[in-house]
């Protein structure tokens, strides 16, 4: 039996990163998650022509931006901005969201792409999702309560910036030709 | 004295060097001047009401007979584990979302890939010059014609059978098309060399040969050379890969706009009107025919019989079951 990590240890620290994250720091992002069943993508993988979204959710999260950067690239000057949201996964598991790479993360009104999910923070090192025991129930080096021991704290999502219009949740793209800049 | 005042406009270099031209046939005019070929109201021909959409073949659908051909011939397969696995063939680098969330069935519960896999992309378009072409996309010069064989105005009827009437036909212009050659880069990867060895002797077998669907589409391809490579590297997990290209001879007639406005795309066969005239010598001795008949006989009838015809007839189509009977010389 461990000595530490347990439901009381976990529910004080739970409180605590709660008071933290929505009471003091209070930093806010939304997860749009994919419909799969209704976005279809051609035979290149690509939904190029709608893409189908659960209702977004909003979450208390800590960020981490990098500085903007301004790359010189082959089609001109463009834009890149990584930053990482970092959730309380008890959040995220009220929430029935689950973050995976490819999903939408919403934030001052721009949008980025996560494309690295890292969920590797664990109270005292212990996952209670994996309590050793075999058929019988019985984990043979007699940690028979593993199950109530350790905490997943955190799961941070890696995230880069997207043109809003690829993502096509509001409308971006205002004017579709030169022309009608043009006429006004 | 009208043209007074009028400002003098000079001649553009176009203008001066057509000019200089003499057309060599009258009714065609300047072949250079090509613009009588977008005022030929009788080209624009509606597609409204009608079932056959114009011909249009896309990149799409040379890619998609990869697909089709790896998913529903080679079939590749696998024995792993003691079960038979069939190997998944994907386009290479599809969106994010798609290979982790929707396409994920060939990974693991941590995302990991899981072998076997044989993953294709297109890489490059060369055009293939030595076949055909429309030769000015401008205005197309050659096409392939289709005849529809029966429309609303063509229908199938024994009554223009039997009088040799052949009704307008509706036919279907296609600009020939723009013949291509292209190129893939494909990548099997495996755990196990045996593994490997299957997956290669299919797709050797099957070079060479036309791939697609037999009801769409269907492209020669050719795979020259197979590379394998088994990769060890420190920290990594061993994996066995093949690298070949596929060279696909396909060829496209895009659906666009330019193609649209500037080429012909459906046309109706000429009507013609044949007036057979029948003349006699003398008018007092020819006697008119009066068929004793309310509606035409056809087919198998055998119940009914006309007079023979007093006179010879001409060469029109002869609608009398007994031969007439020429006339005598008395």
């Amino acid at each position: 039996m461990a000595l530490f990590g347990g439901a009381r240890d976990i529910s004080m620290f739970r409180g605590l990163n709660r008071e933290l994250m929505g009471d003091i720091i209070v930093q806010e992002c939304a997860v749009y998650k994919f419909k799969l069943e209704e976005t279809n993508v051609n035979i290149y993988g690509e939904a190029a022509e709608e893409k189908y979204y659960e209702a977004p959710v909003l979450f208390n999260v800590l960020i981490d931006r990098q500085d903007q950067n301004y790359p010189d690239s082959d089609i001109g000057i463009n834009f890149e901005w990584g930053i990482s949201f970092k959730f309380l996964r008890d959040d995220l598991v009220d929430a029935e969201v689950v973050p995976q790479i490819g999903d939408i993360v919403w934030y001052e009104n721009g949008y980025y792409e996560v494309d690295n999910i890292i969920a590797n923070q664990q109270f005292v090192g212990k996952d209670p999702d994996y309590p050793n025991k075999d058929d019988r129930g019985i984990n043979p080096l007699g940690n028979y309560d593993l199950q109530n021991f350790g905490y997943e704290v955190s799961i941070i999502a890696e995230t880069i910036y997207v043109p809003a219009d690829k993502v096509g949740i509001s409308q971006e793209r205002l004017i579709t030709s030169i022309k009608d800049v043009r006429k006004r | 004295m009208s043209e007074r005042g009028r400002i003098v406009v000079p001649k553009t270099q176009k203008q001066i060097s057509k000019g200089m031209h003499t057309p060599y046939s009258k009714e065609v005019g300047n072949p250079n001047n090509a613009a009588y070929q977008i005022t030929n109201r009788s080209n624009q021909v509606s597609f409204k009401g009608d079932s056959v959409k114009p011909f249009t073949v896309g990149l799409e659908d040379i890619d998609s007979t990869i697909l089709y051909y790896f998913n529903n011939v080679i079939k590749p397969s696998v024995v792993q584990n003691g079960i038979r696995i069939e190997v998944p063939v994907v386009y290479a680098d599809s969106e994010r979302w798609n290979q982790i969330q929707k396409d994920g069935y060939f990974r693991d519960r941590k995302g990991r890939i899981m072998m076997p896999l044989i993953t294709f992309k297109r890489t490059n378009i060369e055009k293939n010059r030595s076949i055909t072409n429309k030769l000015d996309a401008n205005f197309p010069n050659n096409y392939r014609i289709f005849e529809k064989s029966y429309s609303p105005k063509n229908i199938y009827d024994k009554f223009n059978i039997l009088n040799n009437r052949r009704p307008t036909k509706d036919m279907y212009a296609v600009v020939v098309p723009d013949y291509i050659t292209l190129n893939y880069d494909c990548i099997i990867s495996t755990y196990y060399v045996e593994q490997m060895n299957n997956i290669i002797e299919a797709i050797n077998y099957a070079s060479d040969s036309y791939w697609g669907n037999p009801e769409r589409f269907q492209f020669r391809a050719r795979i020259d050379s197979v590379a394998t490579n088994v990769e060890l590297n420190k920290g990594q997990d061993r994996v066995v890969k093949s690298t070949f290209s596929i060279k696909m001879y396909g060829y496209i007639v895009p659906n666009i706009l330019q193609k649209d406005l500037a080429s012909i795309k459906k046309y109706h066969s000429k009507v013609k009107l044949v007036f057979n005239p029948e003349v006699v010598s003398d008018i007092g001795t020819a006697v008119p025919t009066i068929p004793d008949r309310t509606d035409i006989r056809h087919g198998d009838f055998t119940e009914f019989t006309d007079p023979p015809a007093p006179v010879y007839p001409s060469s029109r189509i002869n609608t009398n079951r007994v031969a007439p009977t020429p006339p005598t010389n008395q």
